[in-house]
């Protein structure tokens, strides 16, 4: 019986039997690793605070018959804050289902992992979740090879963009004023919503907070970082329905 | 499963379906039902059509009953300025157990999973924030499990009910984070009622 020990983040977690707890664990090494741990929803159990959705941790696994087991969890950090915040827990859930989408089983990525975790303690201490969120979204977007292109249209390279830039998702990038004429239904960007967005992707994940914007331009962002997302994974999902559920509730 | 008859692999096939049943224990219960007197077995049989009939959800808290308003929410005795949001009729089995409990109920159905695509429509929250319209509450105490989606949908619920002028507390002194209410004993509940915090 093949046994590992490897360093990982819950993505997800599911119930199963009486009291069995399956949990999906993003690991640098192995990438997406699916693993039971028996009798994890027990107030005993030895599982219990390590295999709860965001906790980060060292995971010992055995291989099984038709599932992984968890024979030893140690946890690292539980991210209170996520879980006791509403909002920071709705963003939280959000990237890592994007991360569950976005990954594959047996692709690990380093890179991927220890930005996964600076987001995850960057978004307990902030104040700014939303910025830090995008930002969090077009590095990693960046990382896996989907980087929006924003400096030039996508479709005819052209690199001054008169008054009237677009988003095209289809293209990955921006798309000039001419260009947009191809594609119906794109939605207008801002300059400032550009300037923000490579801003994000340059700077700091503990140094977020300190940019300043606007509410329109924040919603633009948001608007375009994951429309490219969603059209790069095909699906819209569904811890999205949440997010805005709790922004936009009175 | 081609190695049963019929009969026998339509049972396991059917045993298998019921929640934490697999193929092992499926195949066990399926030859002890062969095994026992007939009558057990048609006891069991009516038992299930019976439950099954007579059993259907309180069209004002949610909890599963005989009777359409159930026996809680018509018994004068019990406070009906306080209600405990649970989300499973069989948490409020578990609350009635420790007899501390002398308010209403109210039954989610279910708590917002936000990764799973349940969201606060798919459980029963407009159905409370209806009841609590009428003024008579006075406090909310939210018993939801003790992990992250008993969490969200408690912070969610405060939400929505703080500016109504209702006090809101969350049962949690004792309840290990990540738990599942019904794996707790009676005292720890019965202490986690009393040791409610302000939301
Ligand atoms: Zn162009
Ligand atoms: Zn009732």
């Amino acid at each position: 019986m093949a046994v590992f020990t490897t360093e990982g983040i819950i993505l997800k977690t599911q119930n199963i039997g009486e009291a069995d707890r399956v949990c999906t664990i993003y690991s640098p090494g192995k990438g997406k690793i699916r693993a039971v741990a028996k009798g994890a929803r027990r107030p005993k159990s030895r599982f219990i605070s390590s295999t709860q959705v965001f906790a980060y941790g060292d995971f010992q696994i055995f291989s099984g018959k038709s599932l992984d087991g968890i024979s030893q969890a140690q946890l690292k950090e539980a991210f209170p804050r996520l879980h006791d915040d509403l909002i920071k827990l709705a963003y939280a859930g959000y990237i890592v289902e994007l991360i569950d989408k976005m990954v594959g089983e047996g692709a690990g990525d380093q890179i991927v992992f220890n930005m996964l975790l600076a987001y995850m303690r960057v978004l307990s201490e902030t104040h700014d979740p939303q910025l830090v969120t995008v930002a969090f979204e077009i590095k990693i977007a960046t990382v896996l090879g989907y980087r929006p292109r924003l400096g030039s249209c996508s479709q005819c390279g052209k690199k001054r963009l008169g008054p009237g830039i677009f988003f095209s998702p289809e293209s990955g990038g921006v798309v000039c004023k001419e260009c947009s004429s191809n594609e119906f239904g794109l939605s207008r960007v801002s300059r400032g919503a550009l300037r923000l967005l490579e801003a994000l992707l340059m700077a700091e994940f503990a140094k977020i907070e300190r940019i300043k914007a606007n509410r329109e331009t924040r919603r633009e962002i948001e608007k375009l970082i994951r429309t490219h997302l969603g059209y790069r994974l095909n699906q819209r999902l569904r811890s999205l329905d949440f997010l805005d559920a709790v922004i936009n509730a009175p | 499963m081609s190695r049963y008859v019929q009969p026998m692999a339509d049972l396991i096939e059917q045993l298998m379906r019921l929640p934490s049943i697999g193929p092992k224990t499926a195949q066990r219960l399926a030859f002890h039902i062969l095994k026992i007197p007939k009558e057990n077995v048609e006891r069991l049989a009516d038992a299930l059509i019976d439950a099954k009939n007579k059993i259907i959800s309180c069209s004002v808290c949610g909890n599963i009953t005989e009777q359409d308003p159930c026996s809680i929410c018509t018994d004068d005795r019990r406070d009906k300025t306080l209600i405990a949001v649970v989300e499973e009729s069989k948490d409020v089995i578990l609350l009635e157990r420790t007899g501390e409990f002398h308010g209403l109920y109210h039954v989610l159905g279910g708590a917002i999973s936000p990764m799973d695509g349940i969201g606060p429509d798919d459980i029963s929250i407009s159905g409370l924030l209806k009841r609590l319209s009428h003024g008579t509450v006075k406090e909310v105490i939210i018993a939801t499990d003790p992990n992250i989606e008993g969490e969200a949908t408690s912070m969610y619920l405060a939400r929505l009910i703080k500016p109504l002028d209702i006090k809101v507390t969350r049962i949690a002194h004792g309840l290990p984070v990540g738990g599942d209410l019904e794996y707790a004993d009676e005292v720890t509940i019965a202490r986690a009622i009393e040791g409610r915090r302000e939301l």
